[in-house]
């Protein structure tokens, strides 16, 4: 990683937890997937929490709760506050401008994850106590691992493209909200249609061919696609001409 | 080498069908303080986005520092200052903090850069309040720290747009002051927009004009102030009555005549000839106590330019 990206990273991690007015509000943001991933659901759930994918909820939860409330802030935010004109007037390169807004919010949700894993794997132990510590599952901890990295990078890379050229981050943040919602109404319609137009029975057949991890893979694979997509389009998109 | 800073030829930028910069030629020598002056809208800070890259030119050709706008855009930004339209702190960053990111932006060694952000926080009397949020200070402060972003990695040349606007009176000379030194103690070179004629008419050695994208008049304060010709005579004494009045404004040399405070503000073709001036008064009962002889200030000259070209 070179000079001009740390220098992008030690701003943007500076300015993590105060973006927006108040810091309060980041830190009771910080709390609740703590509270709620970390204690509440493991002990709710107790040892099914290790092996039976529920901590799946924590890799996707998680980064939504963390990241999607900031993230519109890269350059809408510093838009709004008349700082983005100073920012690309200095010598910093496109991409490290780009790349360092990006990488901390991925590395903030990704290691917040991580944590709240480990948080949650203490607390069902205490409360789940036999004698022996016990662990996650190796393919779900995996999946998680997987699940969060690419779920950070997804909102980021939306919340990056809405926020390249929106003119206030409450745009920005509509542009991401319809992003996420679009898509969902979409996928319901294509559910609600099928049965319709498409022979179902088939469908159900091909698809028990495959069990859980395989059926996770793909969706990885696709998750990895279109993160791959948006960061080419994110980094067509940074043009320091079409910014101001 | 080349004793020029920029180069502008025939500069053109339009915003879709609205043309913003037509036809600008411009040159400014290095180590000066150069004013860039006009209305509002009327291309000053689309100039200065042009000049330093973040926008390219319809057409035209611009050299900053002896570097292509259109090709070599990085070099320009890597020895430029900029204290753009707006301040640009960040406001839930501390001053300190603020320069720290600029001066790491601009690749200062770490002993060099915290020399120097000391450094100029105390020139620019912000030191002791270094750890505070920039966001909790008065629009000068912020002003001054901005300037001491702008000159931080000890850059060639600093772009300034309006860097005194909305300040009071002390602010604004604190800034003049700091960018006389600049320009006089380390040979770098100033580019500031301004809509304050007695702060250009202070600070500036060179002064361009521009409206409509166009430029209007160019050269120094003295020079711009001949080009309108005018020369004022202000009379002091008893006796101003209307008859006097009427007299003067039938002699040929003048161009107006109007009763201010009790003086007589007199506004001629060319240089007067103050003797018979004072006869002709006298010859009308007039007791003249005091004549001063001078030339238009750059607001009036500067008005006179708008004006004739609408």
């Amino acid at each position: 990683m070179n000079t001009d990206m740390m220098t992008m990273i030690w701003k943007e991690s500076k300015g993590l937890l105060k973006q927006g007015k108040s810091r309060s509000k980041a830190i009771w943001t910080l709390l609740t997937p703590v509270f709620m991933f970390g204690i509440i659901l493991p002990i709710q759930f107790r040892e099914e929490w290790l092996d039976m994918g529920w901590s799946l909820a924590i890799a996707l939860f998680t980064p939504l709760i963390l990241i999607a409330p900031s993230i519109c802030e890269s350059f809408a935010g510093e838009r709004e506050r008349h700082t983005l004109d100073t920012l690309l007037a200095s010598r910093l390169p496109d991409r490290s401008i780009l790349f360092g807004k990006m990488i901390v919010p991925v590395v903030y949700g990704w290691g917040m994850t991580i944590l709240l894993l480990v948080m949650s794997l203490v607390i069902v132990n205490v409360f789940m106590w036999d004698g022996k510590f016990q662990l996650y599952e190796m393919n779900i901890l995996l999946a998680d691992f997987a699940l969060s990295v690419l779920f950070s990078g997804l909102i980021v890379n939306l919340g990056t493209l809405s926020s390249l050229r929106s003119a206030t981050v409450q745009s920005a943040q509509q542009a991401l909200m319809m992003m996420f919602v679009i898509p969902f109404f979409g996928i319901q319609a294509v559910i609600f249609l099928l049965p319709t137009f498409l022979p179902m029975e088939s469908i159900r057949e091909f698809l028990s061919k495959f069990n859980y991890d395989q059926i996770l893979l793909v969706f990885l694979g696709i998750l990895l696609v279109v993160n791959i997509g948006l960061l080419l389009a994110n980094m067509a998109r940074f043009k320091r001409s079409r910014l101001i | 080498m080349d004793n020029m800073a920029i180069r502008i030829q025939s500069l053109t930028h339009d915003f879709d069908r609205v043309r913003a910069v037509d036809g600008l030629s411009l040159e400014v020598p290095t180590g000066i303080i150069f004013g860039f002056l006009g209305p509002n809208g009327a291309g000053k800070t689309t100039t200065i986005r042009l000049l330093l890259g973040l926008l390219e030119p319809t057409s035209g050709q611009i050299e900053v520092l002896g570097y292509d706008t259109r090709t070599q855009a990085d070099q320009i930004r890597s020895q430029v200052g900029t204290l753009l339209e707006h301040s640009g702190i960040y406001e839930q960053m501390s001053a300190e903090d603020n320069l720290e990111f600029f001066g790491r932006a601009f690749l200062m060694p770490k002993a060099e850069r915290e020399a120097r952000i000391k450094e100029l926080l105390v020139e620019m009397e912000l030191w002791e309040r270094r750890k505070e949020f920039a966001g909790s200070w008065s629009r000068g402060m912020k002003q001054r720290l901005a300037l001491a972003r702008a000159i931080l990695h000890n850059p060639r040349l600093v772009l300034l747009d309006e860097p005194t606007a909305g300040l009071d009176v002390q602010a604004a000379v604190a800034v003049r002051e700091n960018l006389l030194t600049l320009a006089e103690r380390d040979g770098v070179t100033i580019f500031l927009t301004t809509h304050n004629m007695a702060e250009a008419e202070k600070i500036c050695s060179q002064i361009a004009v521009i409206r409509q994208g166009r430029l209007m008049a160019f050269g120094t304060p003295d020079e711009l102030r001949a080009k309108t010709g005018k020369r004022q005579v202000v009379v002091s004494g008893q006796g101003f009555d209307e008859q006097v009045i009427k007299v003067l404004r039938q002699q040929l040399e003048v161009v107006s005549v109007e009763k201010h405070n009790g003086h007589l503000v007199i506004q001629m073709l060319s240089d007067p000839d103050i003797p018979s001036l004072i006869s002709l008064l006298a010859g009308e009962g007039v007791q003249v106590t005091e004549v001063h002889q001078g030339k238009a200030s750059l607001e009036e000259t500067y008005l006179q330019l708008m004006e004739e070209d609408r």
